[in-house]
């Protein structure tokens, strides 16, 4: 099940969020959690840390965010070619 | 690129990931968002949960930041009691109704948050109609917890006095994992809703006027 949560900046999108996904946890769930927001703030809540974002490891990684390169993205094996 | 690259477990065993963006003040965060969510989705990242949510930044400015629609079952809004919100929300609403065409997506409801007035929130869905999942009054420990970086419940468990606070979101997990019918909602014109709303703030409605009551008192 994917559920998305929008609403108002500065409404409390991320804390309920993060409260919601701990309740869906408690009820026995498997939650993902994925923070669209540049400000990249989201899990802060629960994790207690800003994580690195994904924009941050490809970087890292020298990997473009193009189109044509998840197309290469190797579906089997989850790596970059 | 592997999975275990960007998603890292939280509280409650909860893994989390963030998008990101371009720097602030350059590129596009919508399309990030767009492009990163697709990207999750071919590392198989998706099959391997019970549920994902997706928590977006504000309202639904573009095509990117609206993109996690095309992948939902339900959309939920949280909101205050206040005529800002409430237009932000039915922009919301209007893409969900929009991404419903193509997408079997649903509008769960509205969260109430930081209120513990919802008499706006009534007359937003007289004109709306969609269910509330539920009304959270104003706690500061729900503020506190965003700064300090912990959920309530992981609050809760050094504070039992706080466990009722925790109820208010096992009562709105128990609603969605019910599987609700949502609704996809109407459409009300902006410029229509603006003045319905604003409405409510220049027009009060008067409050019934007090009756005079009867004192039966005896003087000794």
């Amino acid at each position: 099940m994917k559920l998305a949560v929008y609403g108002k900046g500065g409404i409390g999108k991320s804390t309920t969020s993060c409260n919601i996904s701990v309740a869906l946890a408690r009820r026995g769930k498997k939650v993902l959690q994925i923070g669209c927001d540049p400000k990249h703030d989201s899990t802060f809540t629960l994790t207690g840390f800003l994580i690195p974002t994904i924009i941050d490891t490809l970087q890292e990684k020298k990997l473009p965010l193009r189109r044509r390169v998840a197309r290469r993205c190797d579906l089997q094996g989850l790596r970059w070619r | 690129m592997w999975p275990e690259d960007v998603i890292y477990k939280g509280y409650g065993g909860v893994s989390c990931v963030e998008a990101g963006g371009p720097p602030a003040g350059a590129g596009c965060g919508g399309y990030v968002v767009g492009e990163t969510v697709k990207l999750l989705k071919e590392l198989n990242a998706f099959d391997e949960y019970d549920v994902i949510l997706f928590d977006v930044l504000g309202d639904v400015v573009c095509g990117g930041f609206a993109a996690p629609l095309n992948y939902a079952d339900y959309c939920m809004i949280v909101t205050d009691n206040g005529f800002d919100a409430l237009f932000a929300a039915n922009r919301i609403a209007a893409s969900v109704r929009e991404k419903a065409r193509t997408h079997p997506l649903r509008l769960a409801g509205l969260i109430g948050n930081r209120t513990s007035k919802r008499d706006l929130i009534d007359k937003y869905i007289e004109s709306v109609p969609m269910p509330v999942l539920e009304i959270l009054p104003l706690i500061e420990d729900i503020r506190v917890s965003r700064v300090k970086g912990k959920t309530l419940f992981e609050m809760a468990e050094s504070d039992p006095s706080l466990n009722y606070v925790c109820d208010y979101y096992l009562n709105i997990a128990d609603q969605i994992l019910a599987q609700p019918e949502g609704v996809v909602p109407n459409d009300t014109p902006d410029r229509e809703l603006f003045s319905l709303l604003s409405d409510f703030y220049l027009n009060p409605a008067k409050p019934p006027v007090a009756q005079e009551e009867e004192l039966d008192l005896m003087m000794v």
